[in-house]
């Protein structure tokens, strides 16, 4: 431990130095997001000041959005108003009194204005160092009142990258299963629930939505002409068309990283195996071949391996197919039911859901087996997606009454509830990066 | 010379006659029935009219189905009767092997039919595993309606996973009706 504290603290003073230069900003890391030793910093946000007349609620929504955002991105420890500096003007790099945050101990200053202008709304934000006394950032975007809390997503979106060298998650979206129209539906929404829209609306059941890589479309399971064939769904026009549609299940599909395939799950001889079908749902080519049965096949993020779930024990456990050698392990030993694995974008972890005494959980493990981790406490939990950004994972939760689509940290942060119709949503399928 | 013409018509003609009358003996001799044959006789109209009876029943078992967001429409029969399964198995338990056995005769009764086994689980558990589920239980009833002798070509199978449950609440009572097998007509 201590010595990984002492180059902690090298590495922080090293890139102390930097800043000191002139026109630093990009590739100083402040937060380490990649270390295991990840403390939140202290960031005080001020209130949002109203740069003229704003239309009713504007500020509101702003504040409400950037508070939750910056919650739920896990860095940072939030500091009540009440123990701030009173503070009545935008602070900038003119009028910034550091001495004043950092005697509370604050180590980021974010300062966020609001301004309108006829149809133009603008946001703008500066970040501040308190600790070195140092102006980080600042930028501002503009866009129309309906793009207010887009602005927003993109501003705590921008201040993360400027303080972890990553971007943030919160301009990236969420599909989900719904049953809110009293069948299941595959609907898409921002990361913190909001902006809900319907993707397909068919009447039929609709599951297993999968993200194309390129984000552009969604993979969809629906069962409309009597069997559960393989839809895409475009996302910018709506319109679906029918990739797969051979008799037996079409189902829990993935895109390959690279967009060249789509592993999914259809009929064996009397069970289920994966195949690999084209991008246009053609040319299946079968990856497995046994007597067992093979679901939810997800792939390494170098399109290398894919996990999936097998009954080959005697009950779903959690397997990994090396495609170039067709060499099969098994990765999941303990406990009587593991499913829905999810690769990491990083590339290290697999999350997954096993079934306990009381319920559903999700896990982390190591892709070599080791490290499990168990990330929900209380609930019934399914179906882990990882955000692109392989930090934040979103789950499905029972937790009394109907099922919601929750989010967490992949250290157990939070969890913080997204959806919160009282409708069933479950499946949910975080979407690459946009844009 | 014309007498004899004559008496040799008479001969043919004696002939002829002979031969019909002797005919008409070995039919009355056929159509005389013995006991048995008439038991059998009497069994087979008791049959015939037992499959008009039969077929009127099956009629009258019938109801047209239209299941919410899928195309078409099936019959469900009340004498294709539904199997169950006992939690994440798909093995056919002796009451699954007693009513597949009914079943069958239904479809051999009625040769034009055919039919879809639907695999069904219960809302615990994943529903992809359950949907792999599901395709286990169509096939395990499916391979033993062809073994008590159905055509392939008249059986498809389906798998619903957990997403069409019989009895939606989360009761035992309920989990045990829905790890079931039902079986739809898709065409007759």
């Amino acid at each position: 431990m201590r010595p990984i504290k002492k180059l902690a603290l090298f590495f922080l003073l090293f890139m102390a130095a930097h800043l000191l230069l002139p026109d630093t900003g990009r590739g100083i890391i402040y937060i380490d997001i990649n270390s295991p030793e990840t403390r939140k910093f202290y960031l005080a946000l001020p209130a949002i000041m109203a740069l003229g007349q704003l239309p009713q609620g504007m500020k509101e929504e702003v504040e409400k959005t950037i508070t939750q955002d910056l919650i739920m991105a896990d860095l940072f420890y939030l500091p009540e108003r009440a123990k701030l500096p009173p503070q009545s003007v935008y602070i900038t790099e003119e009028n910034a009194d550091f001495k004043q945050w950092e005697d509370r101990g604050i180590e980021f200053l974010l300062s966020i204005g609001l301004k309108a202008e006829k149809d133009t709304i603008s946001i703008e934000f500066r970040l501040f160092d308190c600790v070195q006394h140092i102006y980080i950032a600042g930028k501002r975007y503009k866009g129309s009142p309906g793009e207010v809390r887009v602005m927003a997503h993109r501003t705590i979106d921008e201040v993360i990258k400027q303080l972890t060298g990553e971007r943030g998650v919160f301009q990236t979206k969420i599909a989900f299963v719904t049953d809110r129209t009293g069948n299941k539906e595959i609907a898409l929404m921002d990361v913190d629930g909001q902006t809900v829209k319907m993707v397909t609306r068919n009447g039929s059941i609709n599951i297993y939505p999968a993200w194309q890589p390129d984000g552009r479309s969604l993979l969809y399971t629906c069962f409309q002409r009597r069997n559960p064939d393989l839809y895409q769904v475009f996302l910018a026009t709506g319109g679906s068309v029918l990739l797969s549609a051979v008799p037996g299940p079409n189902a829990t599909a993935a895109w390959s990283p690279d967009g060249k395939g789509i592993a999914l799950m259809m009929r064996g001889k009397d069970n289920t195996e994966l195949y690999l079908l084209n991008p246009q749902g053609k040319d299946p080519v079968q990856l497995t071949r046994s007597w067992d049965s093979k679901t939810s096949p997800a792939w390494s993020p170098d399109g290398k391996q894919i996990a999936f779930v097998s009954d080959r024990s005697g009950s779903p456990q959690i397997y990994i197919l090396d495609l170039a050698s067709q060499k099969l392990r098994r990765l999941t030993y303990e406990g009587g039911y593991n499913c829905s694995p999810a690769w990491s974008p990083r590339g290290d972890r697999i999350a997954f859901a096993r079934q306990e005494e009381k319920g559903f959980h999700i896990y982390t493990i190591r892709a070599d087996g080791t490290d499990v981790r168990r990330i929900t406490r209380e609930g019934n939990n399914e179906n882990p997606s990882w955000a692109p950004d392989g930090r934040h994972i979103a789950f499905s939760s029972r937790r009394g009454g109907n099922s919601a689509i929750y989010m967490t940290t992949s250290d157990g942060g939070g969890p913080w509830r997204v959806t919160t119709s009282e409708s069933n949503e479950t499946e949910p399928a975080w979407s690459p990066w946009l844009q | 010379m014309v007498r004899q013409k004559g008496r040799l018509w008479m001969v043919m003609l004696t002939i002829i006659l002979l031969v019909f009358v002797s005919g008409c003996a070995a039919l009355q001799q056929k159509q005389a029935l013995t006991p048995e044959e008439e038991r059998a006789a009497q069994k087979e109209k008791e049959k015939a009219a037992q499959q008009e009876q039969e077929k009127k029943g099956f009629e009258q078992s019938l109801a047209q189905k239209k299941y919410p967001g899928i195309e078409g429409t099936v019959w469900e029969s009340t004498l294709l009767k539904d199997i169950l399964f006992d939690f994440d198995r798909y093995d056919l338990t002796e009451e699954a092997r007693k009513i597949l056995t009914e079943n069958s005769k239904v479809l051999s009764n009625h040769p034009s039919l055919k039919i879809q086994i639907e695999g069904h689980c219960d809302e615990r558990g994943n529903s992809a595993y359950n949907l792999a589920l599901g395709e286990r239980r169509a096939a395990s009833a499916k391979s033993y309606l062809i073994k008590l002798g159905v055509q392939e070509n008249r059986l498809s199978t389906i798998s619903y996973g957990k997403e069409r449950p019989l009895d939606p609440s989360h009761t035992e009572e309920a989990w045990a009706k829905n790890r079931r097998c039902h079986f739809v007509i898709l065409s007759r």
